[in-house]
C-alpha cells in the first residue's frame, strides 16, 4: 500500500492503482472524457489532469499510477486552466453544430430538428410533445412568431429555409397535447399578467405540479396577443384554444384584477410562496418596498422577499407583440428558476449551454448536408396563410430539414465540460477549415469523424465485441482520424458494435440515429 | 485478386510468420516489392495472419515510409533537414514542384516518372541543400539548377547502369589508399571515386591496398581520399572528383609497366586542376581544394565512440579485433559479474546520449533486478532529428563497437535477446549491422554460450518505418509490437514492462558505443573526461553556416565558441555568428552572446536548450530566428503521434501563430498566447516529443524577442521571411538577361542590354534571379 494525499487528505492505495481510481473511491470528482472503466486508458483528452504539488507536474489521473508520498490537487487554478485549454484545443478541431442554428437562435430554445424528424416520420403526437417541452403556445406562435429560426436555417445556404413556423403550427393545430403532469407539490404561485410570459409560466408551473393562479387586468387572458394583433393574423379561436389547454392543467385565471404593491404585500404574502411578475410595460409594480435579496446571481432576474413570499422580477420583459416568443421563453424560464430556487435556495443557471458552431456551408459541402435531407426540392409555398399545411405537405416540408444538430447534444461530455469550464471555441482557431463529412450509411448510427476527439474508445469497443470490421486510427498527428478500416464498409459493423460505440463515444462522432 | 500479389504475400508471410507483431516487416516487404501498399495486398495479409483490418489501417497510415498510392518510377527526395533548410531547401523543393508541374497534395508527375518527397534528413548536412534522385545524391543544389539536375540524372540512368560497386583488392605492398565510405562520402560520389581508384590501380598495375573506411568526420570535405605511403605523412585529398583520381594516385604510386609511365607525364598539370576556382555548374559542384589533414578540426576532439575513425574498415571483424575489439566483452564474461559491470558503468558517470541524459547504470540495474523468463536489450538507432546523423555514422562506421556494447549490456542485465532498431531510411547502416551480426555469429560472439561462456544471446535488426516519435522508448517498443508508434505512459517503465511486457533496456546507439571503451580503459578514465556532471564525450553533427562541418566528438564541457570557431573554423563567407541551434527540435536556439556556455547536460538545460541527440546547426546573421523556430515546430508538429491533445492540437496552433508572425500578420497578443500555449504543451504532453517541442520557440522568443516584434511590425531583419521582403533590381544591372531567362514565373521581362525590373505581382520570391545574377544587382528589401 502507498500513502498519498489528495486535496490535502491522506489516502491509502495499492501500487497499481491510478490516481483516478483512488479519487473516485474517495468520492472526489475528476472529470473524464476518454476514459472508460476497464478499458485501456487512452490518455488523450487531458481533461482528467491533476497536479502533484510536490514538483508541480501535471498528471493524467486516468493513467498515472499512485506513488508513495504524492500530494495531489484535483482542482487548483492551474489544473482548471489546463483543463479549460485542453477543451478549447479539442473544440478547435471539432467541426459541427451542437444545437442546430435554428435552435441556437430560437428564444425558446426549441429542439427544432427533432420536431422536424418526428414530423417527417409522421409521429405527430411525439412532435407536439417535443415542442411542448419548450413552447407552451405552439399554435399561437405558429401564427405570429417572426421565426428567427428560419433566418438561421442552413437550408437557406442551399435553397430556402425550412418552414419551421408552419410546421410547429401544424402539430399544434392538429394534435391534442398529451401532457405529463407531475403530482401536486403543494406550492402556490401567483403569476401577475396573462400575456405570453404569464401563460407560459403558468403552463410549465402547472405541468410541474405547482398550484398556479394567474392575475390579469384585462377582460380576457392573452395580453397584447389579444389586444394588438388582428384576427387575420391570429384567429381568436386559436388563442382561446391554447388558453383552454392551460386551464385544463388546473391553472386558475383571475381577470380584471389590477394588482399593485399593496395587494402583494397584504394578500399574496400570506397566500403564496412565490409571486412571478410577468407584467407588460404599461403596468408597473414598484418593487422598491420589497427587500432585494442576493439569491439570484444572474443578470436576468431579481428576487425580492417580503415576509415569507419570494417575488421573482425579471429585469426585462419583452413587451412588443412580435416578441411573443421571447416572452413565452421567459415564462418557461421563470418556472425553471422557481424550481431551481426551491432546489438550491439560489438561482444561478442562466447562460445557455456551450454551443459548437459550424461555419457557413461551402458549396462543395452541400452534398454532405443534404445526406440527411429526404427532400431535395425547394420550400413548399402554402396557398393560404391561414390554412397552413396539410399533413402530407407537413411531412414533405419536414423532410427538407438538414438535421444540422448533433444527436448527442444533450449527452455529450465535450459539450457538458465545455459548459462547465466556460470553454470557448474562439480562443484557438485555424485558418483552414476541414470539410464536413457525414456518414449515414449504417442503419443504426451517424458517424461524423470531424467531431471526434481521437481517443480510440470506439476502436477498443469494437475489439471487445469481437467485431471483424471495427474502427481504426488513420494518419498521424494533427491529421489523425478515426476511420473504417481499409476496404471495409461501415455497414459491415454489427448493430451491437455500433450501439456500444455510440454509447461509449464521448462526443457526437458516433451517435445513434433518432 | 492479382495472382502475383497473392503469391508475393504468401512468400512474405512464409518468411515473417503470421504473428501480429510482424506487421511492420510485412508492410516493408510489400512496399519493397510493389513500391507502395496495394489494398489487395493488405486485405490478403489480414486473411493470412493474426493482423486485423483495424491494426493494418492504423499502422500503415502512421509511418511515413508507407505509401498507399503507386510512386513514380524514380523518387526525388529533397532533404529539408535543418542544415538544408537554412540553405534554402524549401526553395529547391518548390522549384522541383514547379518543374514537375505538381499541384496541391499530388506528389507524382502525370507521366508517373518522378515522385517528389521531402525527407527529414539525408544526413549529408555539410553538402546542403541535398537532393537524392534514387541512389544518386546531389549536393549544393540550387533552385536555378533543377533542370540540369534532372538532365544529369537522366544521363546517368542511361549510361551508368553498368557501373557496379565491385571492389578489387590487391595485397598490401606499398602503402594504402583509404576511401571514406560513410553516407556523406557515398552521397558526395565516393562510389564513383571507388570505381576510378580500382580502375586506375588495375590499369596501372599498382600494388597497393585499397581500403574502405568509415566516416572520417570531415564531411565538409567529402569525398575524401587518403593516401598513405610507407614512411611518409599521410596525404588527404578532399572533394575529389572521379576525373582527378588517376592523377592523384599516379602522383604517389609509380606504375609498374613502361607504357604506364609515359601516360603519367601529365602529372605536372595536376596541381592546376586542383586549384581551379569553384565552378557553379552541376557537374563541378564541389570545391576543388586539397589540403593536408585539417589539424584544427581534429585537435579539440576526443574520440571514444568514434575511436579509430577513418582508420577502421567498418565491415572487417578481424581488424576490429586486432585493434582491441571484443576485449571488453571478454573481460566482462571472464572476470566480471553482471553486477560488477553495472558498477563500472555507474562509476563512469555515463548518461544516455539520446537526449535526456538519464544515468545509464540505473536503467541497467533496474532490468538486472527483474526476475523474468525473458529480458530484452534494444539499441535505439531511430535517429530522426532533422539536423543530425550521429547514430547513422556510428552504426555505419563502427557496427562492431555498438554490437559489443549491446552484448555487454545484455550480459549485465541478463537479457537473452537483443535488437537494433534502425531507421529504414538508413539502408547502409542496416546492411552494415546485419553483416556485422553475421560475422559475430561466425566468430561465436553471438548465439548459445558465446565465447564459451554460460551466456547466450540472439541478436537481430528491426527496421523503423519513419516516425520521429519512435525515438521515444515506449513508442519504439509499441512499433516493435506491430502497433502505431504511440508513446505509453510511464510507469511502468520499459525496464519493468517493456517489449512484449518483459523487462527491456533501451539505450541509444551512441551510449552503447561508449561501453567497450569504459570497460577496457576503466571507468575512472572515462569519468576524467568531461565535467563532473557530464562525463565523457558527445558526438555532434556540426552543420549550418560553419566553415568546416562534419561529425565531431568532443569532451563534455567544451564551449560553444570552441566548437564553432576552433573546430568549425568560424562562420562561412565572413558573415556574423548569430546563434547555434543545439539539440535539434527538442533543443534551443542559443545566441552567440552565450557562446562561452559549456556544452554539458546541466548548462544547456539552464539556458533552455538541451543536449538532444546531437544536432548542432550554426546560424549566421542571414538566418531568421522566427523562421528557425517555425521550422522546428513544423517538424515536431508533423511528427506528433496525435495522442495527447496538447501536442496534437497545441503545436498546430503554435505553428499557426508562428506562421502568422512570419507572414507579418502577427499581433502583440500573439506573443503572449504563443508563450502561454508553449508552456501548456510542455506540461500537458505525455512523452518527450511534446514536452520538448516548444523549446526552440521558447528559447528564440527569449533570446531574439526583438525579431518577433520586428515581424509583427512588418519587417524581417534577416530578410528571410518571404511575405516581408521584395526583390528588385538596381541600376547596376548590365542587361545580361540571365534573371529573365531563369525566372520561373515571367516576372522579369527579357530586355537585352537594358535595365531589368521585377513585376512584383508575379514574383514568387524564389530567389533564382538573385542567385543567377552575375553582378549582384538583385536586391532584397523590406516589403513596407
Amino acid at each position: 500500500m502507498s500513502e498519498l494525499k489528495i486535496n490535502n487528505i491522506s489516502y491509502s492505495a495499492y501500487p497499481d492503482e491510478t490516481i483516478l481510481t483512488v479519487a473516485q473511491r474517495a468520492g472526489i470528482h475528476i472529470p473524464t472524457m476518454c476514459w472508460i472503466k476497464d478499458f485501456k486508458p487512452s490518455t488523450s483528452c487531458m481533461v482528467c489532469v491533476v497536479q502533484d504539488v510536490r514538483n508541480g507536474k501535471i498528471l493524467t489521473s486516468c493513467s498515472a499510477l499512485v506513488e508513495e508520498g504524492m500530494d495531489i490537487e484535483t482542482d487548483n487554478e492551474e489544473v482548471l486552466d489546463m483543463r479549460k485549454t485542453a477543451l478549447e484545443l479539442l473544440l478547435s478541431e471539432h467541426y459541427g453544430d451542437c444545437e442546430a442554428p435554428c435552435q441556437r437562435v430560437c428564444p425558446a430554445e426549441m429542439d427544432i430538428p427533432l420536431m422536424n424528424r418526428l414530423i417527417a416520420e409522421d409521429k405527430m403526437d411525439e412532435a407536439l410533445k417535443n415542442v411542448n417541452e419548450t413552447i407552451a403556445l405552439p399554435t399561437i406562435l405558429g401564427y405570429i412568431c417572426p421565426a428567427p429560426c428560419e433566418k438561421a436555417c442552413r437550408r437557406k445556404d442551399i435553397d430556402e429555409a425550412v418552414s419551421i413556423c408552419l410546421l410547429k403550427r401544424f402539430v399544434g393545430e392538429n394534435e391534442k397535447p398529451q401532457l405529463e403532469i407531475k403530482p401536486k407539490n403543494g406550492i402556490k404561485v401567483a403569476v401577475i399578467g396573462a400575456g405570453p410570459a404569464g401563460l407560459s409560466a403558468a403552463f410549465y408551473l402547472a405541468k410541474n405540479g405547482f398550484n398556479c393562479h394567474v392575475y390579469d387586468n384585462n377582460e380576457l387572458p392573452g395580453g397584447k396577443m389579444r389586444t394588438d394583433i388582428l384576427e387575420e393574423k391570429l384567429p381568436r379561436k386559436v388563442l382561446n384554444l391554447e388558453i383552454e389547454t392551460i386551464k385544463s392543467l388546473g391553472v386558475e385565471f383571475f381577470q380584471k384584477q389590477m394588482i399593485n404593491v399593496e395587494i402583494i404585500k397584504n394578500e399574496f404574502a400570506e397566500k403564496y410562496q412565490f409571486v412571478l411578475l410577468t407584467i407588460g410595460a404599461e403596468t408597473t409594480i414598484d418593487t422598491s418596498i420589497f427587500c432585494k435579496t442576493s439569491f439570484s446571481t444572474i443578470k436576468e432576474l431579481d428576487i425580492y422577499t417580503l415576509n415569507s413570499v419570494y417575488i421573482f422580477a425579471p429585469i426585462q420583459i419583452p413587451n412588443k407583440s412580435k416578441m411573443a416568443v421571447r416572452a413565452s421563453a421567459l415564462g418557461r424560464k421563470l418556472c425553471e428558476w422557481t424550481m431551481e430556487f426551491i432546489d438550491k435556495q439560489a438561482v444561478s443557471t442562466t447562460t445557455r449551454k456551450f454551443n459548437s458552431v459550424y461555419k457557413r456551408i461551402a458549396k462543395e459541402e452541400q452534398v454532405e448536408f443534404l445526406k440527411e435531407s429526404l427532400n431535395h426540392s425547394g420550400q413548399l409555398k402554402t396557398t393560404d396563410y391561414l390554412i397552413g399545411f396539410t399533413k402530407k405537405q407537413a411531412i414533405n416540408e419536414a423532410q427538407r430539414c438538414l438535421h444540422c444538430d448533433c444527436r448527442k447534444k444533450n449527452d455529450c461530455d465535450l459539450r457538458n465540460l465545455s459548459t462547465e469550464y466556460k470553454a470557448s471555441q474562439r480562443v484557438y482557431t485555424l485558418d483552414k477549415h476541414k470539410r464536413m463529412v457525414k456518414n449515414l450509411e449504417h442503419e443504426q448510427i451517424i458517424f461524423e469523424s470531424l467531431k471526434c476527439i481521437k481517443c480510440g474508445i470506439c476502436i477498443q469497443t469494437a475489439q471487445l465485441s469481437g467485431d471483424k470490421t471495427g474502427f481504426a486510427f488513420s494518419g498521424r498527428g494533427f491529421d489523425v482520424q478515426i476511420a473504417i478500416p481499409v476496404e471495409k464498409n461501415i455497414t459491415e459493423l454489427s448493430n451491437k458494435t455500433t450501439i456500444d460505440c455510440a454509447n461509449n463515444c464521448p462526443t457526437g462522432a458516433i451517435a445513434i440515429k433518432k | 485478386m492479382h495472382p502475383t500479389i497473392q503469391h508475393t504475400i504468401e512468400q512474405i508471410i512464409a518468411e515473417t510468420g503470421t504473428a501480429s507483431n510482424q506487421l511492420i516487416p510485412i508492410l516493408q516487404a510489400i512496399q519493397a516489392e510493389f513500391n507502395y501498399l496495394p489494398v489487395e495486398a493488405l486485405v490478403k495479409v489480414c486473411e493470412l495472419t493474426e493482423i486485423t483490418q483495424s491494426q493494418i489501417t492504423g499502422v500503415s497510415t502512421f509511418y511515413s515510409q508507407f505509401r498507399h498510392s503507386p510512386a513514380g518510377k524514380h523518387t526525388i527526395k529533397v532533404c529539408v533537414g535543418t542544415a538544408c533548410h537554412v540553405k534554402g531547401a524549401m526553395q529547391v523543393f518548390d522549384a522541383f514542384k514547379r518543374q514537375l508541374k505538381l499541384e496541391g497534395e499530388n506528389d507524382t508527375d502525370t507521366e508517373g516518372l518522378y515522385t517528389l518527397e521531402q525527407v527529414a534528413c539525408l544526413g549529408c548536412c555539410t553538402l546542403a541543400p541535398v537532393v537524392q534522385l534514387d541512389q544518386v545524391t546531389y549536393g549544393h543544389v540550387s533552385q536555378s539548377e533543377i533542370e540540369q539536375v534532372i538532365e544529369d540524372f537522366t544521363g546517368k540512368r542511361n549510361t551508368d547502369e553498368t557501373v557496379k560497386n565491385e571492389f578489387i583488392r590487391t595485397d598490401l605492398k606499398k602503402g594504402e589508399i583509404r576511401l571514406g565510405l560513410g553516407s556523406c562520402c557515398v552521397a558526395s560520389g565516393s562510389a564513383e571515386i571507388e570505381v576510378q581508384v580500382n580502375h586506375t590501380i588495375s590499369k596501372n598495375s599498382i600494388a597497393t591496398t585499397v581500403k574502405q573506411v568509415g566516416c572520417v568526420g570531415m564531411c565538409h570535405q567529402v569525398p575524401l581520399l587518403e593516401i598513405i605511403e610507407e614512411n611518409k605523412e599521410p596525404v588527404l585529398y578532399a572533394k575529389v572528383k572521379p576525373e582527378d583520381v588517376k592523377e592523384i594516385i599516379l602522383k604517389h604510386f609509380k606504375p609498374t609497366g613502361l607504357g604506364q609511365k609515359i601516360k603519367s607525364r601529365f602529372l605536372s598539370t595536376v596541381e592546376n586542376i586542383y586549384n581551379n576556382p569553384e565552378s557553379s555548374s552541376v557537374t563541378n559542384r564541389f570545391l576543388d581544394v586539397r589540403e593536408k589533414q585539417v589539424e584544427n578540426f581534429l585537435n579539440k576532439q576526443k574520440h571514444i565512440a568514434t575511436e579509430l575513425k577513418g582508420v577502421l574498415n567498418p565491415v572487417d571483424i578481424q581488424e576490429y579485433k586486432s585493434n582491441g575489439g571484443f576485449q571488453a566483452l571478454l573481460k566482462c564474461l571472464r572476470n566480471m559479474s553482471p553486477q560488477e559491470v553495472v558498477e563500472q558503468i555507474k562509476i563512469s558517470g555515463l548518461r544516455g546520449r539520446g537526449g535526456a541524459g538519464f544515468p545509464t547504470w540505473i536503467k541497467w540495474d533496474m532490468v538486472r533486478n527483474e526476475q523474468t523468463a525473458e529480458k530484452y536489450v534494444i539499441c535505439n538507432g531511430d535517429e530522426g532529428d532533422p539536423g543530425a546523423f550521429m547514430d547513422r555514422m556510428l552504426l555505419e562506421s563502427f557496427p562492431f563497437r555498438i554490437i559489443e556494447g549491446l552484448i555487454i549490456a545484455a550480459y549485465s542485465t541478463g537479457a537473452n535477446k537483443a535488437f537494433l532498431y534502425i531507421r529504414a531510411e538508413y539502408p547502409l547502416a542496416v546492411k552494415r549491422i546485419q553483416d556485422a551480426i553475421e560475422a559475430c555469429k561466425n566468430h561465436h560472439l553471438l548465439g548459445d554460450n558465446l565465447l564459451s561462456s554460460h551466456f547466450s544471446l540472439q541478436m537481430e535488426v528491426f527496421q523503423g518505418a519513419g516516425a520521429f516519435v519512435c525515438g521515444e522508448e515506449t513508442a519504439l517498443i509499441a512499433s516493435m509490437e506491430g502497433e502505431r508508434g504511440m508513446p505509453r505512459i510511464r510507469p511502468p517503465y520499459p525496464a519493468k514492462e517493456g517489449l512484449n511486457k518483459f523487462p527491456t533496456l533501451v539505450n541509444n546507439a551512441e551510449t552503447l558505443a561508449n561501453i567497450a571503451w569504459i570497460i577496457s580503459n576503466g571507468a575512472d578514465q572515462f569519468k576524467a573526461i568531461g565535467t563532473t556532471d557530464s562525463c565523457g564525450t558527445k558526438v555532434f553533427a556540426l552543420a549550418g553556416k560553419v566553415a568546416r562541418g562534419g561529425l565531431i566528438e568532443v569532451p563534455m564541457g567544451i564551449t560553444i565558441n570552441e566548437i564553432v570557431n576552433d573546430i568549425g573554423g568560424g562562420i562561412q563567407n565572413n558573415k556574423k555568428f548569430k546563434a547555434v541551434q543545439i539539440g535539434g527540435p527538442s533543443g534551443g536556439c542559443i545566441p552567440a552572446s552565450l557562446g562561452e556556455t559549456p556544452v554539458d547536460f546541466k548548462h544547456l538545460m539552464e539556458i533552455g536548450a538541451m543536449m538532444g541527440s546531437g544536432g548542432l546547426v550554426v546560424l549566421d546573421e542571414s538566418d531568421c530566428a522566427v523562421d528557425i523556430a517555425r521550422y522546428f515546430l513544423s517538424f515536431t508538429q508533423n511528427q506528433s503521434c496525435g495522442k495527447c491533445v496538447f501536442c496534437r492540437t497545441g503545436t498546430k496552433h503554435m505553428l499557426t501563430i508562428l506562421e502568422r508572425i512570419c507572414n507579418g500578420d502577427g499581433k502583440m497578443e500573439d506573443l503572449e498566447m504563443l508563450e502561454n500555449l508553449a508552456k501548456k504543451v510542455i506540461k500537458g504532453s505525455l512523452c518527450g516529443l511534446g514536452k520538448t517541442a516548444p523549446n526552440p520557440v521558447l528559447t528564440s522568443m527569449k533570446y531574439f524577442r526583438e525579431e518577433y516584434i520586428a515581424h509583427i511590425n512588418g519587417s524581417c531583419p534577416s530578410k528571410k521571411c518571404q511575405a516581408l521582403i521584395r526583390y528588385h533590381i538596381d541600376e547596376s544591372c548590365i542587361g545580361c538577361t540571365k534573371c529573365a531567362q531563369n525566372c520561373p514565373t515571367d516576372a522579369i521581362e527579357n530586355l537585352p542590354h537594358q535595365l531589368h525590373s521585377i513585376k512584383q505581382e508575379k514574383c514568387i520570391k524564389c530567389d533564382v534571379c538573385r542567385m543567377v545574377c552575375p553582378i549582384d544587382s538583385v536586391k532584397i528589401t523590406p516589403n513596407s
